[in-house]
């Protein structure tokens, strides 16, 4: 190479390489988009945008397309949502409701009350696997009168009516088999592009029904490592993280970014024990267990600052179901280690099966049950498995003890009952048979509160913490992070967020 | 030639079939299956038999496996459980940024691996040696997650020169796609650099004892000639061969990679889709990584020839 090229060459470069860095220095802000636009960075992969589908996966994508009946307060009150007003029977069993007028699905149609009782006829076919069937079967008809008349016949007078009725999106009769893709829906945006495994994108339906959102678009990115999503999030690529781990908000403090709590109930963590089991079959062993849970650490060392210990299923604004029996849970070692030995125990060999890949709280949790375990006489194997596989043992019964988390955790005791599977009162994982918890269970799941009501739950209480198959044990919250700009997201009872009324300053 | 290629194509197809019994096998041998993913563990025994029977899951595995063989043979991998869309389609759109990043990571590798192996191999025992070696061990042991969550910190939330991740299309922003190339291709080379930096030194010191280097010195040739036609060219076997096998594992093996960068590879679709149980896309995907490493085989072992006129002489004949 000649002096002279070489000159040349550096020359060239001096001129280039500011011009590549000055590329390359407006691209982030370029990335970060328009201010009427909205990017959400989401670990689970969106497969489907079947409404019936609650998984994490749909979690953001749910009320982005689509709209339910009416929708829960945060104090679970029922509110005008399609549903404009509806009325109840007498006996509860009963009840009419009038839609909007002018709702109007994506492409144009109007919806009317049969696409209401398509929708809920879909959510309780089995082979569809919704996850709301169990409130579904609430419903033993529907009428359609007039287009915009709904009448339910319900087999029971339960509340947990309108947790179905919040819980179940109303799709587009006109085309079942395309539910699952097309995400045709009534809701505040409209699917335009899905990349399977990368992005979808979602803009503004500008025939919304009410007032229509700020935000023009919204873009969710599958990113499916958590500490990426984080640095996206701080570098300005996206701008709302719907569920963020407690690490995560402490690297995110300080930062400038906003954080919070959708749901402090939405999940709980709990124990599953298996009565039939060996080791487990004597109910001393599940009380020595339950003593041994020291609740006030995971949840404040495994969740964070904004989990509570629980000792019963119910959210902490049912006081009434709880019959003042929400702190019995205590954690005493000495007399969980005397249970033991009165049980024959001690020395005992256990599996403990855990599912981190699902929920990392569970693994940290295991590890501190074993720990303590091993303190009152018995070794504990943590198996660690993928979701499938614990599912798959789970639902047959082939476990002795388990962690476990059950979500829709902040819905009226009647709704945790029928859908939280450990609490099942037929065909319980757990081996629990008990013709006078069955009867409880009917009784608070279909009739209007009441003394019998009351006094079941009192019965309900005593025997989970008597049988203690089933031992919740902290709030595991569903906890959001974003962007200091962006304002209005509100959320559902499971902390599922609504960007209706979001704008991005 | 055409009779060896027909004949190496040929021997594909035993391949492939005894790879479809493995694959299949394997996937069903998994614990839980599709509907247990589908229902989650809140459904009753009933509702996943629903759902199985809904999903022709309730037939036997051979009957499964005939069903899914005769698809595969007319070119239609069926439908994704969890996707519920076409699984070809699904692959195949992944299957392009699978291979943009792995051809990307592997040039990146050869462009730093194969003259630093070289510059190593000729100073073999002296200082610049030492330090070759020592960076080809320390970027072998350096997790390539946390090289690349480093990375992302350092270039993306410190600098903001360059994107965190996801995918930029080129008709979109030409730079974007360089950006966004960026940092998920020098995460894939770091290991793949030091392998072949340390491949190519150890091939280039055996070739410098052979007799023809020994020969082409005693010549009085230039020094830059004999390196790059008697110990470069004579060292390229084994390279070669390394290669092959970096980019088959660039492909499937991104998996870290494209978690951490949010990119739309095949990797992440394959282990999602494990996790899913979403049987058809394992195994089209492990079908078509099959394929994809009998034709790298085949473009290697001809690359061979063309390195090597023995061998090229040799295939003729035979």
């Amino acid at each position: 190479m000649t002096r002279t090229t070489s000159r040349v060459l550096l020359r060239s470069a001096a001129i280039a390489l500011p011009l590549v860095v000055a590329g390359f220095c407006s691209l982030s802000p370029a990335l970060a988009q328009g201010k009427s636009t909205l990017s959400i960075g989401q670990n689970a992969d969106l497969t489907s945008f079947d409404p019936t589908e609650l998984r994490a996966g749909t979690y953001v994508s749910t009320h982005l397309l689509y709209n339910s009946l009416i929708r829960l307060d945060a104090e679970g009150k029922p509110q005008p949502e399609l549903a404009q007003s509806w009325t109840r029977s007498e006996d509860g069993k009963t009840l009419t409701l009038k839609l909007q007028p002018n709702v109007k699905f994506h492409d144009g149609r109007p919806m009317t009350s049969k696409d209401v009782a398509f929708s809920f006829d879909y959510a309780k076919t089995p082979a569809v696997g919704a996850n709301i069937l169990p409130l579904a079967q609430m419903i033993s008809k529907i009428d359609t009168p007039d287009d915009q008349t709904v009448v339910m016949t319900l087999v029971s007078a339960s509340d947990a009516i309108y947790d179905l009725l919040d819980l179940a999106f109303i799709v587009d009769s006109k085309h079942p088999k395309t539910i699952k893709t097309s995400g045709m829906g009534t809701g505040p945006f409209k699917l335009t592009d899905y990349e399977p495994g990368q992005q979808i994108t979602f803009v503004r339906n500008e025939n919304y029904w009410r007032q229509k959102p700020a935000i023009s678009r919204v873009t969710i990115k599958i990113i499916p490592d958590l500490q990426s999503s984080v640095a996206q999030l701080r570098a300005g690529t996206i701008d709302f993280l719907p569920l963020v781990s407690r690490e995560a908000l402490e690297q995110l403090s300080g930062t400038g970014l906003k954080t919070g709590v959708a749901a402090a109930e939405g999940r709980v963590l709990d124990i599953g024990i298996n009565t039939k089991a060996k080791v487990f079959d004597n109910p001393d062993v599940r009380r020595a267990v339950n003593l041994a849970i020291d609740r006030a650490r995971i949840a404040h060392d495994v969740v964070g600052g904004n989990s509570v210990p629980k000792c019963l299923p119910w959210p902490v604004r049912s006081k009434r179901e709880a019959t003042g029996m929400e702190n019995s849970c205590k954690y005493d070692l000495a007399a969980a280690k005397a249970l033991i030995e009165k049980a024959g125990a001690t020395g005992a060999q256990v599996e403990l099966l855990s599912y981190s890949q699902a929920e990392p709280a569970l693994g940290a949790m295991a590890q501190i049950l074993q720990d303590s375990l091993k303190q009152i006489g018995l070794t504990a194997t943590i198996s660690e498995m993928s979701e499938a596989a614990f599912v798959a043992r789970f639902r047959k019964s082939n476990f002795q003890f388990t962690t476990h988390f059950y979500v829709r955790a902040g819905r009226s005791p009647s709704a945790v009952l029928l859908t939280a599977v450990p609490f099942r009162s037929k065909g319980n994982v757990s081996g629990i048979d008990s013709k006078q918890y069955q009867d409880d269970v009917a009784l608070v799941t279909s009739a209007k509160p009441g003394a019998d009501t009351d006094a079941a739950f009192k019965r309900i209480n005593t025997f989970l913490l008597d049988q203690a198959w089933v031992l919740p044990v902290a709030t595991l919250p569903v906890q959001w992070a974003s962007t200091p700009k962006l304002e209005g997201v509100t959320f559902n009872l499971d902390g599922m967020p609504i960007f209706e009324k979001a704008s991005v300053r | 030639m055409t009779t060896y290629l027909a004949r190496r194509i040929f021997q594909w197809i035993p391949v492939l079939l005894i790879s479809s019994i493995i694959v299949f096998a394997v996937v069903r041998a998994l614990p839980g299956d599709p509907a247990d993913v589908i229902a989650g563990a809140d459904a009753t025994p009933e509702v996943v038999e629903q759902i199985r029977l809904a999903y022709g899951l309730d037939r036997s595995y051979p009957a499964q496996y005939l069903a899914w063989l005769g698809h595969i043979a007319v070119g239609e991998f069926g439908t994704s459980y969890i996707y519920h869309r076409d699984i070809g389609e699904l692959i195949f759109s992944r299957l392009p940024y699978s291979l943009l990043i792995a051809v990307t990571g592997l040039l990146v590798a050869i462009a730093i691996g194969i003259p630093a192996g070289l510059y190593a191999g000729l100073r073999e025992g002296r200082l610049a040696d030492w330090m070759t070696s020592f960076a080809s061990a320390l970027s072998i042991a350096t997790p390539d997650f946390w090289f690349g969550i480093i990375m992302i910190l350092i270039f993306s939330v410190s600098l903001g020169l360059l994107p965190p991740g996801g995918f930029i299309s080129a008709f979109e922003s030409p730079l974007g796609f360089v950006a966004a190339l960026v940092m998920p291709s020098l995460t894939l080379a770091l290991h793949g650099t030091a392998m072949l930096t340390r491949f190519t030194r150890n091939a280039v010191i055996d070739t410098l004892g052979q007799d023809y280097v020994r020969t082409a010195r005693a010549k009085g040739l230039p020094r830059s000639r004999i390196v790059v036609w008697h110990v470069l060219r004579n060292s390229l076997i084994p390279i070669i061969t390394m290669t092959g096998i970096l980019l088959g594992r660039m492909l499937g093996g991104a998996v870290v990679i494209e978690a951490v960068f949010a990119w739309p590879g095949i990797g992440r679709l394959l282990i999602q889709s494990i996790i899913n149980r979403d049987y058809g896309v394992v195994q089209g995907v492990l079908i078509i990584l099959v394929l994809f490493f009998l034709v790298l085989n085949l473009i290697v072992d001809l690359l061979y020839g063309i390195v090597d006129p023995r061998i090229r002489l040799a295939r003729e004949n035979g």
